[in-house]
């Protein structure tokens, strides 16, 4: 019940964020489960910059403040006749499509009844399990699970502050919300986070393509994410790989919408997603910082080419919160461990290049790069999604661009290389031993399950594609 | 009339003959006589007693079962406190679990009767000997020991197994969180799954495109491009949801408690000792751990579930123990309680007050 509360009070907040920032769409199937993402990060930014940032320990008042500062900003808005207009029951403007419309039965019907009972009962499956087992350890050695018991006691001595910077404020902060009001720890709160993720990643996927006049692709969306058998299994556990590719995931979705239909606010919720990735785990820093700098130099790029983007916006909402968790860290960690990633990576090139080009690391590549094709067509653990992927690329890139426009596809190629380049160049020994390049890859698996579900419907389906921008 | 019965009859033996799980349930077992567990290899001392085949497990018991060409074995048996049996099979030396698709039940203290189907066994290959391996602490008596009838040749025993690493179940363990076992269509030949479902996916994407042609005389190649993708993920989305489905714990249970109790499956004293703790333990004490020194899962996921309490894995000799990663220290005379799990020994000046089993109790200072 105490989750219960907090998840709601997280929605809210997000959602008050969503009206703040002129994002909201004023359709719930959509500003639900974004709430969800979008109040998550808010709530982790801010405890995290509050607590070492400000020295304001993480307590009951402050998750307070955290969940009200928002719903109170909105009205205080609202009461002063400031609030923006915005969401897609405004009025089009020049250059912004008019509203779409609705359709919730995916024709066939009979196809997508199969569809939608695979997802069900996998979902009950994964749900249940997931509610149901302990948490275990990460890679063998660690447990991420336990930062939120950190946080609720509050003591951040150099190593726990290390296991901070590795897990991320987001899945830090957000299973303790509940424990600060009860005063008590339930280790499965950790648990219900990445589930409820799930089901706010699905219910983005087909509300979002529904109330956009497509079932079909968000029922495809969700029985391609529901077909990749580690990401499954992964959200049955505490670890933070899926929860990483959800939320690059729900990026990724208002990607592609901003492809179909040129409304510069999806790329603003893409973006807002994309900042709260960057505070899962130390890898998802890397990763969102490629998802935004493509997002935004595709921004530039259609706003040279004459659309109407409002680019210093689009910045002004990555740089706010980016500022924010770079000063955050730097208070935790120090300024020469803010970015522990980018400095475990920095490391990583320079030993990599210092070791030069000798026979017996070229050859530990190649096996690696073996391993890689394995880990993606052959291991079972991406499904058929790399499959369906390669066919797909070779057969209809155009037809699928022309769907969701070219920059889900190049973003996707970006993802992709940088998992490459981290598994066969960087750390080749982890892809040989296969104990971490199938998690890696879930980075890239989430969003081809959904570019895919979006590319093959509206080609297989001409006539449920809107009209290009 | 005849020729539906005749058509379920057909079904129902290719069900069994598909699904390994069944085959258990579908073939007459005879009864082994009980004695010859007295002359099975193995580490422990059994003695044959009018209950059974007895013996202790302290350290863990191998026990290799003189069954060649068995491919299906149940035995009922029972035991005084949490155990886990791993089901194994012969030449590997010492039988060593944690394999890709490593077959094991977690046993509560009580009877009980085990059934395998040792074609799910990884290294079974018809000729060789089955083995058991129980880990805990207790007391074990076999009743009885029952076999199905022998498989008829090398070929039939390759093929079972092949069907049996098609669709037996991906056991949930340690590593399953780094990737799940490689799906083989064929075991034997080595034929992944994904190389087959690709290939019957490209023959869709030609037969879809070859009859929109013929049916409507025009090419669609974006819905034969669908139907084929379509098929290779939900594929394997199925055949993954077949694998996990039976190792998964899907019965809910409300208490969070009974859920760390009861679904540890591949740690059968864990999630017991683990409720114990928590049940025992004050919110204020301060708790160590022992336990092997190469232990690296027990203590650290013990002082996990008993946070908030500060809680550290007690090394014999260090002066000051460290919590999970390094975090919290804690001298010995700040320890108020300690947890034991298969430790070698608990160190002096405690007793223990609770217990599980004899190697995972609760203790306190005397």
């Amino acid at each position: 019940m105490s989750f219960l509360l907090c998840a709601a009070a997280t929605c809210i907040a997000g959602l008050a964020l969503l009206h703040l920032v002129g994002l909201a769409t004023r359709r719930r199937a959509i500003d639900a489960p974004l709430a969800w993402f979008a109040g998550s990060g808010w709530f982790a930014l801010f405890c995290f910059a509050c607590r070492f940032g400000g020295g304001i320990p993480f307590s009951w008042p402050l998750a307070t403040v955290a969940f009200a500062v928002p719903p109170a900003a909105w009205l205080a808005l609202r009461l002063r006749g400031g609030a923006r207009s915005n969401g897609e029951d405004a009025a089009p403007g020049p250059g912004v499509p008019a509203r779409p419309i609705s359709r919730w039965i995916p024709r066939p019907i009979w196809l997508w009844l199969l569809v939608a009972a695979y997802v069900a009962v996998v979902l009950a499956a994964v749900l249940l399990h997931g509610f149901d087992t302990p948490t275990n350890t990460d890679d063998g050695v660690r447990l991420r699970a336990l930062t939120p018991m950190l946080a609720f006691a509050d003591e951040w001595s150099p190593e726990a502050r290390g296991l901070l910077g590795m897990a991320g404020a987001v899945p830090t902060f957000v299973p303790a919300a509940a424990w600060l009001f009860t005063r008590s720890v339930d280790a499965f709160h950790v648990n219900y986070v990445v589930l409820t993720d799930l089901v706010a990643l699905l219910v983005l996927a087909v509300g979002l393509a529904s109330t956009r006049g497509t079932p079909e692709r968000g029922w495809a969306s969700a029985l391609g994410l529901l077909s990749i058998p580690l990401f499954v299994y992964h959200c049955t556990s505490t670890y933070q790989d899926a929860v990483l590719a959800m939320y690059v995931g729900a990026a990724f979705l208002f990607a592609m919408e901003h492809g179909r239909t040129g409304e510069p606010r999806d790329l603003g919720r893409a973006l807002l997603v994309a900042v709260a990735a960057g505070m899962v785990k130390r890898e998802g820093e890397l990763v969102a910082a490629t998802v935004v700098a493509a997002l935004l130099a595709y921004a530039a790029w259609r706003r040279a080419r004459g659309a109407s983007i409002p680019l210093g916006r689009l910045a002004l909402l990555v740089a706010v919160p980016a500022t924010a968790l770079l000063l955050a860290k730097t208070a935790a960690f120090g300024l020469a461990d803010a970015s522990a990633m980018t400095r475990l990576l920095a490391t990583r090139v320079e030993a990599t290049a210092a070791a030069g080009p000798a026979a017996a690391s070229a050859g530990l590549r190649r096996e690696a790069l073996e391993a890689f094709v394995y880990a993606l067509f052959r291991s079972g653990n991406a499904g058929g999604i790399y499959w369906a992927l390669a066919a797909t690329v070779i057969f209809a890139a155009r037809a699928a661009a022309r769907s969701t426009g070219v920059a889900p596809l190049a973003l996707l190629a970006l993802l992709l290389g940088e998992v490459a380049a981290s598994s066969i160049w960087l750390f080749p020994e982890f892809t040989l031993d296969q104990t971490t390049v199938h998690r890696a890859l879930l980075v890239v698996t989430v969003p081809a399950a959904l570019w895919l579900a979006a590319a093959l419907v509206d080609t297989a389906w001409p006539e449920s594609r809107p009209a290009p921008p | 009339m005849e020729h539906g019965a005749a058509l379920r009859r057909m079904a129902a033996s290719a069900l069994l003959a598909a699904v390994p799980g069944l085959v258990r349930a579908s073939v007459p077992l005879d009864e082994m006589p009980i004695a010859s567990l007295g002359r099975a290899p193995s580490n422990a001392a059994i003695a044959i007693t009018a209950r059974g085949a007895e013996f202790d497990v302290d350290d863990p018991v191998g026990l290799l079962l003189p069954l060649p060409r068995i491919r299906v074995l149940e035995l009922d048996l029972a035991v005084d406190a949490p155990m886990l049996v791993s089901f194994l099979a012969e030449p590997h030396g010492a039988p060593s679990p944690g394999l890709p698709r490593w077959r094991y039940r977690s046993l509560s203290a009580g009877p009980t009767t085990l059934g395998v189907d040792l074609a799910e066994v990884p290294g079974w290959s018809g000729t060789n000997w089955p083995a058991l391996r129980f880990e805990g602490a207790g007391h074990v008596i076999v009743s009885h020991v029952r076999v199905g009838p022998p498989v008829p040749s090398q070929a039939a025993a390759r093929g079972d197994v092949d069907r049996a690493a098609l669709w037996s179940s991906d056991p949930v363990w340690h590593t399953s969180i780094n990737a799940i076992s490689p799906p083989f269509w064929s075991a034997s030949n080595r034929t992944y799954l994904s190389d087959v479902i690709a290939a019957v996916a490209a023959g869709l994407f030609v037969a879809v495109l070859a009859g929109f042609r013929l049916a409507r005389g025009s090419w669609r190649p974006g819905a034969a491009l669908a139907a084929a993708a379509l098929l290779a993920v939900a594929a394997h989305g199925i055949h993954a949801a077949i694998r996990f489905l039976p190792a998964w714990n899907l019965s809910p249970k409300l208490d969070p408690e009974a859920r760390i109790r009861d679904n540890y499956g591949f740690v059968a004293q864990f999630g017991p000792l683990a409720a114990l703790a928590r049940s025992t333990i004050g919110p204020g004490e301060r708790v160590g751990v022992v336990a092997d020194a190469n232990d690296w899962f027990g203590p650290q996921t013990l002082c996990f579930h008993l946070a908030p309490r500060r809680c550290v894995a007690v090394r014999p000799g260090e002066a000051e123990h460290r919590g999970i990663s390094g975090i919290g220290t804690l001298r010995d005379d700040q320890i108020d309680v300690l947890v034991s799990y298969d430790a070698p020994e608990l160190p002096p000046g405690f007793v223990p007050v609770a217990a599980v089993s004899r190697r995972a109790f609760v203790a306190r200072r005397k």
